[in-house]
């Protein structure tokens, strides 16, 4: 398979891509540089003469190679669906690139229909929030998805982790992704409507309104948990949930915002 | 103006690199239709009416991103519809179309738009299927 990169100025990209883009069969995957300039690669364009033409200027930097046609290989050597939250957590599928040294590296797959695999904005926000906190005790993961939140607790040290989640496909695959990544994590096949809340001292709720109602509804009088991550929730559907974890003595103390979602850090009301 | 943005024949041609087909619409209008297959991660055009707008799709694994790309400098005003937002992740399967309206101000009156994107993700494959329409009145 043919891969090409060229560079555009960053400026102009959005101008020029006016004429490529319908010229591209693989559209375009997109790098900024740094220097003012972007990086796109594409795969089996039509001649570089042609897109010269539409664009009516030369395309720099063109590098032709030939690359493997299946995507996982390709994954491998190129990258492109690794996130890294606050600089020390690095969170990829298992064809991504390792981490850089210093980073922990989380490793998940995506199976299962389990949600959290690092590319929605909830997670990345919900992992930044978690790295404001210093380890203090148990976490439990209530919607766990893929298991990310519960396995990045777990390495930076929060113990004991469970993970809990209604679809049972997201659970296999959290346990399987908490397996590959050597972290001790009890998961379990939950349904948060109906079953106990389970609490620890850090509750990490990445999940519906309708969670979050009945986790706020689970607080009061609690003496656990000690911190709450939140998120799940479009911003619009926060005002609500804060109400409900106010009425249990739960503020927000800190709050997150990214493509209309959003992810907020509670502390008990006086802490 | 008008009369250029709804012929079929200068938006086939335009979206003939990637397939797309135009056509008349029978109480009026131009209708645009393609269907593509995108990598993850991968930014594509999965609709184009030229002099009007250009839909660009980057699905990721568990969010898709959507650009309206305007081709004009009327005012132009888009609208989603919020209940499909999760249709491109719905773990439970079914086919929720992402919806998406647009109005264009044209100096010879307004012209209304109206998108469905049904997306059909392929893990195996690392690519999303994206079967696309857009009417414009």
């Amino acid at each position: 398979m043919r891969r090409v990169t060229f560079r555009l100025p960053a400026a102009e990209k959005e101008d020029l891509l006016d004429a490529l883009m319908p010229l591209l069969p693989a559209g375009v995957r997109e790098r900024p540089l740094g220097d003012g300039r972007v990086e796109l690669a594409t795969l089996a364009p039509p001649a570089r003469e042609l897109l010269e033409a539409a664009t009516g200027r030369p395309l720099e930097d063109w590098v032709e190679e030939t690359v493997p046609a299946d995507w996982r290989v390709r994954r491998a050597r190129f990258g492109g669906g690794a996130y890294v939250v606050g600089g020390r957590l690095h969170v990829r599928s298992p064809w991504d690139p390792p981490a850089a040294d210093g980073q922990i590296d989380l490793v998940l797959e995506r199976a299962g229909g389990g949600f959290g695999s690092g590319s929605h904005p909830t997670t990345r926000m919900s992992l930044a929030l978690l790295l404001d906190l210093a380890p203090a005790g148990g976490a439990a993961d209530l919607g766990c998805g893929l298991g990310t939140l519960a396995i990045a607790a777990a390495r930076l040290g929060w113990a004991p982790v469970v993970g809990v989640d209604r679809m049972g496909g997201a659970v296999a695959a959290a346990r399987t992704n908490g397996a590959r990544n050597g972290v001790d994590v009890e998961w379990r096949e939950t349904d948060l409507e109906s079953a106990p809340v389970p609490l620890a001292e850090l509750l990490l709720v990445n999940a519906p309104p309708p969670v979050h109602a009945r986790v706020a509804d689970a607080l009061a009088d609690a003496s656990l948990p000690h911190a709450i991550v939140a998120s799940g929730l479009v911003a619009a559907e926060l005002p609500a949930a804060a109400v409900r974890y106010a009425a249990a003595g739960w503020t927000v103390a800190a709050a997150l915002e990214e493509e209309g979602w959003t992810a907020v850090r509670l502390e008990r009301d006086g802490a | 103006m008008r009369e250029d943005v709804l012929d079929p024949d200068r938006a086939a041609a335009a979206g003939s690199a990637f397939g797309q087909l135009a056509g008349r619409l029978p109480a009026g209008g131009l209708l645009l239709a393609s269907s593509r297959l995108v990598e993850i991660g991968a930014r594509a055009t999965v609709l184009l009416a030229p002099g009007l707008f250009r839909l660009d799709l980057t699905p990721q694994e568990e969010t898709l991103g959507v650009l309206t790309r305007p081709l004009t400098r009327d005012p132009v005003r888009w609208q989603a519809d919020q209940s499909a937002w999760d249709g491109y992740r719905d773990a439970g399967g079914g086919l929720v179309p992402l919806e998406l309206r647009g109005r264009f101000e044209l100096a010879d009156g307004p012209l209304t738009v109206a998108v469905r994107v049904l997306s059909l993700a392929d893990s195996d494959a690392g690519a999303v299927h994206f079967a696309a329409r857009a009417e414009l009145r």
